[in-house]
């Protein structure tokens, strides 16, 4: 009996055990399908550039904590007053002034800098790292992208901003503050006569770089840089006006700081955010709402990209901070098994930053396919899967489902919505997977089944379609041409409809005698697994009804919601995310050019409506947004899909 | 609630049944204290623990004390004890309520030695039945960085058929701080037994009692480490501290290793003061396993004769 028992407790605790680690559970990857080819025809841009290599550091010379600060600057730069922007306990300014020497009146202006030997100018690239133990200093962490960025021919900065880590809050408008007031110094730097840096700065091609905390930061200081005052306190006036082309931001946080109770508004640069879907930190892609918030009104050639980066987490951007998201001690709760090693993470950081900082600050327009689709460096790229979104500024939107509760109207005057034989049409909010926060973006969800309800398993009715009709004047008004595209967003979804009912008979007469039974809803199978495609036909209709089709395929890979599993124990996992998986909806650009090779007799100019048939999948649900044509700069599309 | 009242009727129902045989040994009035399972292999250093039973230790540690447990201890054929105690959150503090029940029984007739004028020892019957009874309810709060706490308790005493209660007062404050790199550190400070009398230090051993307690720990490679130290004064009835020389040092260590967020195993040894007249000795040792929000606790008390004193408790998060 006793040996029963015992065998019965040990049974019950192994199960336990077992029962609260999850196995290893990702999306099988089709990467070496999607990333099969590559196209663009340029230097690798992760490749090391003709540059040798110099670095320095400026800062206090004083610093009481960082030696290089203190004994190897080659510039020394005063203290700034950021306590405007930064509020603390008085314990912990005490505890940080006893560390750190210094309170928020006199933070240094400290950086890590990585130049090429060269006469220059050089554009220049500042990069700030987020929150982190203050005491594990972060900046070091991106010296594989100075040594690499500064080989291509950028001066890269890494500010040192360790004293606004730790358990402050609401500080991210001091990270920002403190990168403007990193490039006054720079300006000095470049003008005066014993700088060895003079002349070798181009202040008028500059990007700004953060990570995590610090990528929040960086839309802060794109947009205080245009302000003349602080919008929290009028008092403290502004006076940057630099010129930010382009904004980098890695794994960011979004609105821990709301300039004047609002979303940061970031208008008029160039804008490229990337997020790992193994976040165990900002386990939410909630830069995207950065990304959405990004407009471009100024009639220059801006563009923005956003990458979700399937595997690859928080912290392997920075060589400091590592796989454990969330200390030391992290991979207790973490589920690291899936993650994209540290050189592959990197690796991707080189391309695709490398890439967008040629692109924007060396004019190299030869990378600018690679954001409109990224399945055009498939050499350059690891291997893993990437969800990515796209915009530029001749994106005109027909149907960003914003601005009204009516499902049949467009964005713009003009534009009107139908839908036939959809089991599902509706418009909802985006949420993000991390305890359901919203997205702030709104979107249609269509779902649709060929399958006809009843005995017959092989019948099908006819396709679903979605129409988004033009009217002649907004079809004109937009100067839609064959030089134009058109934009979907688009994320499937694992939702998949039930039947649709049969047709009724009309010619049949009704027992009226009989009591009706009442018809049974279609089924909705929200959980059942699918991994055929989600494809549809794209079809484009002009004045003369003359069609022209494509499939959607074409244009990039449709992936169902990529599996993601940040957290060791199921249960904690299922408490802390709405979903398994992030919605993300992949870009597709697709030139009108191709619908007339298609179709020659097509008349782009002529567009009358944009018609998505549900004709290659017999059922499923997508999530469709940001519909919209574009005048694109000929640059994106000059690589032709895979 | 439902969980703590099965945990305390189980517990109850554990003491209960606690074999009462009859060795010939007589067992005095003066009966061991130790609430905590993990804190008594931790050598009784309790005070600025943050386990729920740290309500009778000290009430500051309320503020940040969390769950529920259920402990029973069996000391020897005749001795036994059960305590429950509960911590929860209550806006930016914490509130607690712990219960003890000790149960002894002599032989009959036992005869128990009593020092007597002129050092002279004299024998009286001993009570044949003996009981303790504690229950205690408190409260802290954080004001800054400090946790400040009190608590009311009732203490009950009960030899044969002659009862004595008391209502007592405990208070206490602590300070969590951080050394070097992260290295957490706390401090409580515990006054116990507020009002009490030196009849009520005889016959509730309830002492006026000052205890200063430290609480630390850190990773050590894979292992969690944790240290507790403690050094109490008691006013011993009518005599001063210093006289009677009650300082009671107690020091503990716990060696943890998690294999899982929530899953983990621990040993832990302490050694202490034991308190006089009892059959307490120096060392104490006992584990640990956490699996998820239940966690089991094991503690070994050395006894004089080279017995050992066996206590088991449960705690729910």
């Amino acid at each position: 009996m006793i040996a029963e028992m015992k065998n019965f407790s040990i049974a019950v605790v192994a199960s336990t055990l077992a029962a609260c680690a999850q196995p290893l559970k990702l999306t099988p990857d089709d990467s070496k399908v999607v990333l099969a080819h590559q196209l663009l025809d340029a230097p690798n841009p992760a490749d090391r550039g003709p540059y040798t290599v110099k670095t320095l550091y400026y800062g206090s010379g004083t610093d009481k904590q960082r030696r290089y600060f203190r004994d190897s600057v080659a510039i020394k730069t005063k203290p700034t007053d950021a306590s405007a922007f930064v509020s603390m306990t008085p314990e912990q300014a005490s505890d940080r002034k006893g560390y750190w020497g210094f309170e928020a009146k006199q933070f240094p202006i400290n950086g890590r800098v990585w130049y090429p030997d060269g006469p220059g100018p050089f554009p220049l690239v500042l990069v700030v790292h987020g929150n982190h133990n203050m005491k594990d200093f972060s900046d070091p962490g991106y010296q594989y992208l100075g040594e690499h960025l500064a080989s291509r021919g950028f001066i890269l900065v890494s500010l040192d901003e360790n004293f606004l880590n730790g358990a402050l809050r609401n500080e991210n408008d001091g990270r920002a503050w403190m990168m403007l007031k990193h490039l006054e110094a720079w300006r000095g730097f470049n003008d005066s006569v014993t700088s060895p840096l003079r002349g070798k700065v181009d202040m008028r091609n500059i990007a700004i770089m953060g990570h995590s905390r610090g990528g929040e930061a960086v839309g802060h200081a794109a947009a205080f840089n245009r302000l003349s005052r602080y919008p929290d306190d009028a008092k403290v006036k502004f006076n940057f006006n630099f010129d930010i082309k382009a904004v980098v931001a890695i794994a960011p946080v979004d609105a821990q700081y709301k300039p004047a109770g609002q979303f940061t508004p970031v208008e008029n640069v160039d804008y490229l955010v990337i997020h790992g879907s193994h976040d165990g930190d900002v386990s939410a892609f909630t830069g995207l709402r950065q990304w959405q918030r990004v407009k471009f009104t100024d009639g220059k050639p801006w563009f923005k990209s956003a990458w979700y980066v399937y595997r690859a987490n928080h912290g392997q951007w920075n060589t400091v901070w590592g796989s454990t998201d969330a200390g030391p001690r992290s991979a207790r709760f973490l589920d690291l098994r899936g993650l994209i090693s540290p050189e592959e993470q990197r690796q991707f950081g080189k391309v695709v930053i490398g890439a967008f900082l040629e692109a924007t600050l060396h004019n190299k327009h030869e990378y600018l396919p690679l954001f409109r689709d990224h399945r055009v460096a498939g050499a350059w790229l690891p291997k893993t899967m990437y969800i990515t979104r796209f915009q530029e500024n001749g994106y005109e939107p027909l149907a960003n489902f914003e601005e009204d509760v009516d499902v049949t109207t467009g964005t713009v005057a003009g534009v009107s919505l139908t839908g036939d034989s959809l089991s599902t049409w509706k418009e909802d909010a985006l949420n993000l997977r991390w305890q359901n926060a919203p997205m702030n973006d709104n979107a249609v969800w269509l779902g649709w089944n060929r399958h006809i309800a009843g005995d017959d398993t092989t019948k099908l009715g006819r396709p679903a379609t979605y129409t988004i009709a033009l009217s002649d004047s907004i079809s004109h008004a937009l100067h839609v041409d064959m030089r134009s595209s058109i934009y979907l967003s688009v994320a499937p979804t694992e939702a998949k409809p039930g039947p649709r009912e049969a047709a009724k008979d009309s010619t049949k007469k009704r027992d009226s005698t009989k009591a009706r039974p009442k018809p049974k809803p279609p089924e909705t199978k929200k959980d059942a697994k699918d991994t055929t495609t989600i494809d549809f036909t794209v079809e484009l209709v002009d004045a003369n009804n003359v069609t022209a089709r494509l499939p959607l395929t074409r244009y990039g890979a449709p992936r169902r919601p990529l599996e993601t599993h940040v957290l060791r124990r199921a249960d904690r996992e299922q408490s802390q995310f709405a979903n398994t998986y992030e919605l993300v909806l992949q870009t597709y650009v697709m030139p009108l050019a191709d619908f007339v090779t298609a179709s020659p007799q097509f008349a782009p100019d002529k567009l009358k409506a944009i018609r998505l048939v549900f004709d290659r999948a017999v059922v499923g649900t997508i999530i469709l947004d940001d519909i919209g044509v574009s005048a694109i700069d000929p640059a994106f599309l000059a690589q032709a899909r895979p | 609630m439902r969980v703590s009242a099965l945990i305390f009727s189980g517990t109850t129902a554990l003491v209960a049944a606690t074999p009462q045989r009859v060795d010939g040994q007589c067992l005095g009035q003066r009966l061991p204290t130790s609430a905590s399972t993990r804190g008594v292999a931790m050598g009784d250093a309790s005070t600025a623990m943050r386990d729920d039973d740290v309500i009778f230790y000290g009430p500051a540690q309320l503020a940040v004390a969390r769950g529920t447990s259920a402990a029973a201890e069996r000391y020897f054929d005749r001795l036994a004890s059960g305590t429950v105690s509960t911590a929860s959150r209550l806006a930016s503090g914490g509130i607690g309520v712990g219960a003890q029940v000790i149960e002894g029984r002599n032989v009959d007739p036992c005869l128990q030695p009593m020092l007597g004028p002129g050092g002279t020892f004299t024998f009286t019957p001993a009570a044949r039945t003996i009981s303790r009874t504690l229950a205690v309810v408190g409260a802290a709060q954080t004001y800054k960085r400090f946790h400040v706490g009190a608590s009311a308790k009732y203490a009950a005493a009960q030899l044969d058929d002659q009862r004595t209660s008391r209502f007592l007062f405990d208070a206490g404050a602590s300070r969590d701080f951080t050394l070097g790199d992260f290295v957490p550190l706390t401090v409580a400070l515990a006054v116990q037994n507020i009002g009490t009398s030196a009849r009520d230090t005889t016959q509730l051993i309830t002492p006026l009692r000052g205890a200063l307690g430290l609480a630390s720990g850190g990773p050590v490679g894979p292992f969690d480490l944790a240290i507790a130290a403690q050094l109490a004064v008691e006013r011993n009835g009518v005599q001063s501290i210093v006289r009677h020389g009650r300082f009671i040092p107690g020091l503990g260590v716990e060696l943890g290793y998690t294999w899982l967020d929530g899953y983990s195993v621990a040993v832990r040894i302490g050694e202490r003061t034991p308190p006089t007249r009892t059959d307490l000795r120096h060392f104490t040792f006992g584990g640990g396993l956490v699996l998820d929000r239940i966690s089991v606790d094991y503690a070994v008390e050395d006894l004089v004769g080279f017995r050992l004193a066996h206590r088991v408790g449960i705690r729910l998060r």
